[in-house]
């Protein structure tokens, strides 16, 4: 069971199971446990009859199991079930939603890789002196701020006092990219932040360690100055640790998406889904709640089999 | 020398942070649920050193009562999530097989699930509230510390003082109890510091969008969300809740690193 393919054909059963399983504790929280969706939609005072006609109408009335089955066989065909509020298929509400909270989340991940590559190699660069010890203590700080926060701060500056950005709202892609880029930008810039705080202590320590092998040392006995070693052999090597955190950070982006999101008020999956819970519109909810885990557990899947692709000693150990 | 300072920093944000919660809880400048509407959006001074929220109540207070709050919610996630995760860890590394398995995809399982979204689910299904908070929170940590418990006390399923244990006459789980976990605490507690900070922050982030700490209740996660409306008039309501979270979680990020440069062996060589 040492060889790649079975690896690979081990992590694609684990991946499985998880997804599996995780539509089943979505399904169990939204639908079995004990509270009646329907009841809870309607609210307290609603007449029996009406009450049923609407259980009828959602399905609840059917044995679980059959509900279940249902529902899974449903999202394999991409079918989530539609809204209540809405009226239109959930998956439909969410793609459309995705076009906002995508690109924010990937804007995100550049600018965090942006910021925090570069610093944490220049700070592993100056190891131990004054520009090192102020990177870090400001990565230090940057890991503690809230995102929500951030991005509070930054529309009080850039957009209400200096007014060079919009402080909320999406004109939408129709509008043009760059509009569509502009409303993006500080959202984008929040969440980047304290992820490049991350990475680029990430990227530190990832730097220094390189600095300490032997094709490094080779290359400046070679003559090569310390500088371009660092940047030319180091650095590269550096990036698969790296392009790890960035792979599992992409997961904290997405849902930080949706806390962000609502600071700015954009249309995008996170304000969907705090409309949803607002209006009782469960299905939605467990839509949404399906569609992240997925992209969590994919994301992390990919990252799992990068490292495997990256770091050809994981490949024999059977990890 | 940096680190020794970084160690001390997040001792003293950290203990500071303790004994205004403390003090908060008996005491607090204003009574906060003083709502004084004249005395709306003030700015510091120095009857009121933090400014007035919105409804005239004092900042200071609030972020006394508040920092109460945050903690408890965090410490209660975190001791949920390393009363669950722990035990589970150090069933899977010492009973192995199917134990292990199981252990290993509940804790992937419950990765895969962050705090918000199963806030969200719990707040959809019984509407929004602080146990939300605290289980959502709960649930994500619970791998954290299954995990590290599990990878700590793997080494040492083989070593003699373990074997003499049961050679001793003791059963695993008085082996498990009294050889593996005195050599694993120290880094279950290094670890427990350092997920208080990531549970503060996602307790604030849950307050601010209303799935957590409910009114009356004070929290700095909510104070902000509360206030974001009227940052054009008064900036100090969004600025003080947020320094607040960041000294909070800042103290308890360099204790926790502090602590684990002194007490994890793996790192004291060449270090």
């Amino acid at each position: 069971m040492n060889t790649t393919p079975a690896l690979v054909l081990r992590r694609l059963i684990g991946l499985a199971t998880t997804l599996l399983l995780a539509a089943f504790v979505v399904f169990a929280v939204l639908s079995v446990l004990p509270g009646d969706p329907a009841a809870v939609m309607l609210g307290v005072g609603a007449r029996p009859d009406t009450l049923a006609a609407l259980r009828a109408e959602m399905g609840l009335d059917r044995p679980v199991a059959v509900r279940f089955v249902s529902w899974t066989g449903g999202l394999f065909v991409g079918d989530f079930g539609v809204s209540h509020t809405y009226g239109v298929p959930v998956l439909d509400l969410v793609l459309e939603r995705a076009a906002v909270s995508l690109p924010l989340a990937l804007l995100a991940a550049g600018g965090a890789v942006f910021v925090g590559v570069p610093l944490g190699a220049l700070a592993a660069s100056q190891r131990g002196g004054v520009l090192d010890t102020v990177l870090m203590a400001l990565a230090q700080v940057g890991i503690a701020v809230p995102s929500f926060w951030l991005a509070i701060m930054l529309s009080l500056v850039f957009a209400v006092g200096l007014d060079w950005l919009p402080a909320g709202g999406f004109p939408g892609w129709e509008a043009g990219v760059w509009p569509g880029l502009r409303a993006l930008f500080l959202p984008a810039l929040a969440l980047a932040l304290p992820q490049g705080a991350v990475l680029a202590r990430v990227a530190r320590s990832a730097v220094l360690e390189a600095l300490h092998q032997d094709y490094v040392l080779t290359a400046r006995m070679k003559g090569l100055s310390k500088g371009a070693a660092l940047w030319r052999h180091a650095l590269p090597n550096a990036l698969i640790p790296v392009a790890t955190v960035l792979g599992l950070q992409l997961a904290f982006l997405l849902t930080g998406a949706i806390v962000v999101e609502n600071v700015f008020y954009l249309p995008g999956v996170g304000r969907l889904l705090f409309q949803a819970i607002a209006q009782r519109d469960l299905i939605t909810v467990q839509g949404i709640v399906v569609l992240v885990v997925t992209a969590v557990v994919c994301i992390n899947f990919v990252v799992d089999l990068t490292y495997l692709w990256l770091d050809p000693r994981l490949r024999t150990r059977g990890a | 020398m940096a680190r020794r300072l970084a160690f001390w920093l997040g001792g003293g944000l950290t203990s500071a942070l303790v004994l205004t919660a403390l003090l908060g809880a008996v005491w607090t400048p204003y009574p906060i649920d003083a709502v004084a509407v004249v005395e709306r959006l003030q700015a510091p001074s120095p009857l009121h050193p933090f400014g007035t929220d919105q409804l005239g109540r004092d900042m200071l207070s609030l972020l006394m009562a508040g920092a109460g709050t945050s903690l408890l919610v965090a410490a209660a996630a975190v001791a949920a999530g390393a009363g669950f995760g722990v035990p589970l860890g150090l069933l899977a590394a010492f009973r192995g097989g199917v134990a292990d398995e199981a252990v290993m995809r509940l804790s992937d399982l419950a990765l895969a699930f962050p705090a918000l979204l199963t806030a969200a689910m719990i707040a959809a299904t019984y509407g929004p509230g602080v146990l939300d908070a605290v289980v959502a929170i709960a649930i994500f940590n619970v791998p954290v510390f299954a995990r590290l418990a599990r990878s700590l006390a793997l080494p040492l399923t083989g070593r003699a003082f373990v074997q003499a244990g049961y050679l001793a006459g003791k059963d695993a789980l008085g082996v498990v109890v009294v050889h593996v976990l005195p050599n694993v605490a120290s880094l279950l507690v290094v670890q427990a510091a350092i997920q208080l900070a990531f549970a503060l922050l996602a307790e604030a982030s849950l307050s601010y969008l209303g799935l957590g700490v409910q009114p009356p209740g004070a929290s700095w996660g909510r104070m902000l969300g509360e206030a974001q409306t009227y940052m054009r008039l008064a900036p100090h309501v969004v600025l003080f809740p947020g320094l607040a979270i960041v000294l909070a979680v800042m103290g308890l990020n360099l204790l926790g690193d502090g602590l684990r440069d002194r007490l994890d062996p793996r790192l004291w060589e060449g270090s």
